[in-house]
């Protein structure tokens, strides 16, 4: 048998480096495609695709040439062929050449045939179109990722306008990555914040690689701006309806059942003023309610204790807290009604006084005047103190009649149940505005479990209270806020309204000298970015509009210690979802100063209403 | 035996009777060795040439340089088979007796055979393929070796018989005897005009000529040989997925069995030529034309545009030679 397998070795060689040639080369304009995509149509196109195209192409082409291995007989041949051999080495190989008689002179042949040949002279390593192939492809690959890195074609002037926009890139991505951190209720918002961030990254890779003159860029970024911020409009929107609907349906449910109390209420009764059974049922009351908050106090210190039955306990134990203060603060109020009431004789006795001083005949004019004058200062304080008794009367019988409400509603089980659900929601929140403030850990984030297990804790009220409409209403709202994920976010002390990126946005654009865009940029104050018509952009309070409170929510502070944004949301606080112990324990004390506050007419006319309200709502 | 020495003998013998044949015959080199191939093949030629290119002058030369038996038959429309065979006579002892024609001989010129009627032709042709002539019901060996060397006109067609295709296939080779050049005419007058030449001395024998034969037999062909020779064959069909586009359009019918087994056969006694016990690529190409080209039948479209079947042969090599392309792409 002739012995071909040094040509063989040298044939797969060189297939070897013929196809790893082609592969490159297939890579290579594969990456010279990509470059010129990622120029004409992508630039937040990652290059690293064009170097696995062309790792891809190299490695494709190995394996290739690995499996297109030239067999003995093909080698044969192709000797035969090349060295001009005429079928001798074929021949020797297929040949059976035992069973011929021409069989040694056969083998003979084709073994001389090879005398003095190599396999380097059989199958020399020629300059093919495959190479050439190859070469022009990576010469084509360099030089097109050559011009569209370097872009020859630019004026120094140009050049520098670029480059000095290219720091822009980093703002652009923090934009970029807040936008896709934002949650969106509704399909069409998630679908429109992927196309702004997409927009967002491919305005980056342009700054980045500095494809845009100032101009384009300008107007791109008045573009996106315009963007952002008709899509936080509409998440804003979409978020205050819902925690919204959220507090005042807990709101209203209690305040149902405070109707009904009042309804109940027996004509000429008076909450300032309570009859001995009633003072006798009062104290019996509060007598059992701090028995309760003794005994609810010690089960907590039980460490045994499951999550579930813990959640209950504390839950428990706010609504007891809170009913206790209910009473602590109707005491107040009938001791203030006590107060009045002496100012009140006092202010009597003073008329009296400047009556029978009118009586004497010797006053002179002038002194009859100033009498007269004093009297009707006095009568109008006397005006003003009724009117405050009365007020203080029907805000004891308010209390008197919520009170009276909190305390039938604490003897519904289903209610309890949904009050200990708005509990676990209001801790979550009080952490969150903790971590925020630096005092400790955020919350787990809800877990589709977590979410879930409250969801099925809704469905059980909904069903338990189907013929209660006010409940109904809540728990479907509960139910709604849960499955949207909004509720968490109501919660989390989130900038709401700081359009995503929009103070780097803006400050990117004065950096590059693109007009004035506000107070944003270095030093300045990133929440006059965008009116959205829901930013309080003066730092005053604002005067309430339509049937709404406002409530201040802190934004998330910046990592980096930059300016921090804040908003305004126009809704009514959550029901027990701010009240803690230790928001409880100041509120009484706050609530008090305030009212003097009001009585000594300390606040303007216009706003005493809204601190009322504020408080009522905190309640 | 040496099959060495066996290769050796046959490329001296074969060039010492082509030598001793072109001393008598000037020029005409490939046609001598056409002959001779054919002959070592155990095959007939057919020559077709203009008159006086010194056909006859090689059949004597040749069966002079073999010491072989020698006849001629000029064929006239009037001759009749048995002019050819021979024929039974009854002598003066009443009885029948058989005069052998003149096909019984081992070198047969049968000059414009296709001025013959084909029942004369035919006659011959059974000759040819046979070995043997049967004569009133009895069968008359002819001797061996036997070589017909038939001749035709391909400028007088005016009362004459073309051979059948059936016929034709019968013939080992078909060999165009050109005009020879100007130096070669020269030589021929130059040479045939002067005082007589000496005669041919023998310088093989018929028994040669049989061993010569046994040897082509032996002589092995590789299976990728073969099947290109096959290709070769197969794409003189126009039917065939490898005909050319000009076997295509002219051809009208390909190459028989016997074609190919005339071109394996040729290819041998080239390789034996050349020295190589085993037969190339090389050889079946360089005896495609001979042993094809009038297996080949050409329609009227050929015959319009002057296409002949050694173009469409020639189309027909380029065209597998190009399938049999180098499988190492290096």
């Amino acid at each position: 048998m002739v012995e071909i397998r040094r040509y063989q070795s040298r044939v797969n060689a060189l297939v070897l480096l013929r196809f790893t040639l082609i592969g490159l080369a297939i890579g290579l304009w594969v990456a010279c495609g990509l470059v010129l995509y990622e120029w004409f149509f992508a630039p937040g196109f990652s290059a690293a695709w064009g170097y696995a195209a062309i790792g891809v192409g190299l490695i494709a082409g190995l394996v290739v040439g690995f499996l297109r291995r030239a067999s003995e007989a093909d080698v044969a041949l192709s000797m035969d062929r090349r060295m001009g051999l005429q079928d001798r080495i074929t021949t020797a190989r297929t040949l059976p050449l035992d069973e011929t008689e021409f069989g040694p002179l056969i083998e003979q042949s084709a073994a001389s045939a090879l005398a003095g040949q190599t396999p380097k002279m059989a199958f020399p390593l020629r300059w093919t179109s495959t190479k050439t192939h190859a070469v022009v492809a990576g010469a084509v690959f360099v030089l097109t990722t050559l011009v569209v890195t370097y872009q020859p074609w630019l004026s120094n002037k140009d050049r520098t306008a670029r480059a000095q926009m290219a720091p822009g890139a980093a703002k652009i991505e923090e934009i970029k990555k807040e936008t896709l951190a934002r949650k969106f209720s509704s399909p069409e918002s998630v679908d429109q914040a992927k196309r702004v961030a997409e927009d967002l990254e491919k305005l980056q890779r342009q700054l980045e690689k500095q494809r845009l003159d100032p101009k384009e860029a300008e107007a791109k970024v008045l573009q996106l701006a315009q963007q952002l911020s008709d899509l936080e409009k509409s998440r804003v929107d979409s978020l205050e309806q819902r925690v919204e609907q959220m507090k005042s349906a807990g709101e209203r449910l209690l305040d149902a059942k405070r109707q009904e109390m009042a309804d109940q209420r027996p004509a000429g009764q008076d909450a300032l003023r309570p009859d001995p059974g009633t003072q006798a049922k009062e104290q019996n009351r509060m007598d059992q309610l701090k028995r309760e908050i003794a005994k609810t106090q010690d089960s907590l210190q039980n460490k045994n204790l499951s999550k579930e039955e813990r959640k209950a306990l504390e839950s428990k134990m706010a609504a007891l807290q809170k009913e206790a203060e209910k009473f602590d603060q109707l005491n107040d109020l009938r001791n203030e009604s006590k107060e009045l009431e002496k100012e009140m004789k006092g202010l009597e006795q003073k008329l009296d006084s400047l009556q029978k001083q009118m009586q004497n005949p010797n006053l002179s004019d002038q002194q009859k005047a100033d009498l007269q004058k004093q009297m009707e200062m006095t009568k109008a304080q006397m005006e003003a103190l009724k009117k405050q008794m009365e007020e203080l009367k029907n805000a004891a019988q308010a209390l008197q009649d919520l009170q009276k409400a909190m305390e039938e509603l604490s003897k519904d089980e289903n209610f309890k149940k949904m009050q200990q659900l708005m509990q676990e929601f209001a801790e979550r929140a009080m952490k969150e505005q903790k971590a925020q403030n630096g005092e400790g850990d955020p919350p787990e984030p809800m877990t589709k479990e977590d979410i879930e297990r409250l969801l099925e804790k809704v469905k059980e009220l909904q069903e338990a209270l189907k013929d209660d409409e006010k409940a109904k209403e809540i728990l479907e709202e509960l139910r709604q806020a849960l499955e949207n994920g909004d509720l968490e976010m109501g919660q989390g002390g989130m900038g709401l309204l700081g359009l995503p990126g929009m103070p780097g946005l803006m400050g990117m654009m004065q950096s590059m000298g693109m007009g004035n865009w506000g107070p944003s940029g270095p030093g300045g104050d990133d929440r006059m970015l965008v009116d959205t018509k829901k930013n309080n952009t003066s730092g005053k309070n604002e005067p309430p509009k339509g049937g709404t409170q406002t409530t201040m929510i802190k934004g998330k502070a910046r990592k980096d210690g930059g300016p921090s944004q804040y908003i305004e949301i126009k809704a009514p606080t959550l029901l027990g979802a701010r009240s803690s112990v230790p928001y409880n324990q100041v509120l009484p004390k706050y609530r008090q100063k305030a009212d003097r506050a009001i009585e000594r007419q300390q606040i303007p006319k216009r706003y005493q209403d809204r601190v009322r309200e504020y408080f009522k709502s905190i309640q | 035996m040496n099959i060495e020495q066996e290769l050796g003998w046959f490329g001296e013998t074969f060039e010492k009777v082509r030598a001793n044949v072109a001393q008598a015959l000037v020029g005409q080199n490939e046609i001598v060795e056409g002959v001779l191939v054919s002959l070592a093949a155990n095959g007939h030629v057919l020559l077709e040439g203009f008159p006086g290119l010194g056909k006859t002058l090689l059949v004597r030369s040749l069966a002079s340089s073999l010491d072989l038996q020698f006849s001629r038959i000029q064929f006239t429309p009037d001759m009749m088979p048995a002019d050819v065979t021979g024929t039974t006579v009854l002598t003066e002892s009443r009885t029948f007796e058989f005069r052998k024609g003149p096909v019984f001989t081992q070198v047969l010129l049968a000059d414009e055979i296709n001025r013959a009627t084909p029942k004369t032709q035919s006659s011959l042709l059974e000759a040819m393929q046979e070995k043997a002539v049967s004569v009133a019901g009895h069968r008359h060996a002819l001797p061996d070796p036997f070589l017909v060397m038939a001749t035709q006109n391909p400028i007088e067609q005016e009362g004459t018989y073309p051979l059948p295709e059936a016929q034709l296939d019968r013939f080992f080779f078909k060999l165009i005897v050109g005009f020879p050049d100007q130096a070669t005419l020269r030589k021929i007058v130059t040479q045939t005009t002067g005082a007589d030449d000496a005669p041919l001395q023998p310088v093989a024998s018929a028994d040669d000529v049989i061993r010569m034969r046994n040897l082509v037999r032996l002589t092995p062909i590789a299976d990728h040989v073969l099947t290109y020779g096959l290709e070769i064959v197969s794409a003189t069909h126009r039917e065939s997925e490898n005909a050319p586009e000009s076997v295509r359009r002219y051809g009208r019918f390909g190459s028989s069995p016997r074609g190919a087994q005339s071109l394996v056969l040729a290819a041998k006694v080239f390789a034996l030529l050349a020295g190589r016990p085993h037969v190339s690529k090389e050889d079946l190409k360089r005896a495609a034309k001979p042993a094809l080209r009038h297996r080949i039948l050409l329609n009227f479209d050929a015959e319009v545009d002057g296409v002949t079947t050694d173009q469409l042969l020639d189309d027909i090599l380029a065209s597998v030679a190009r399938r049999d392309s180098d499988p190492v792409k290096v």
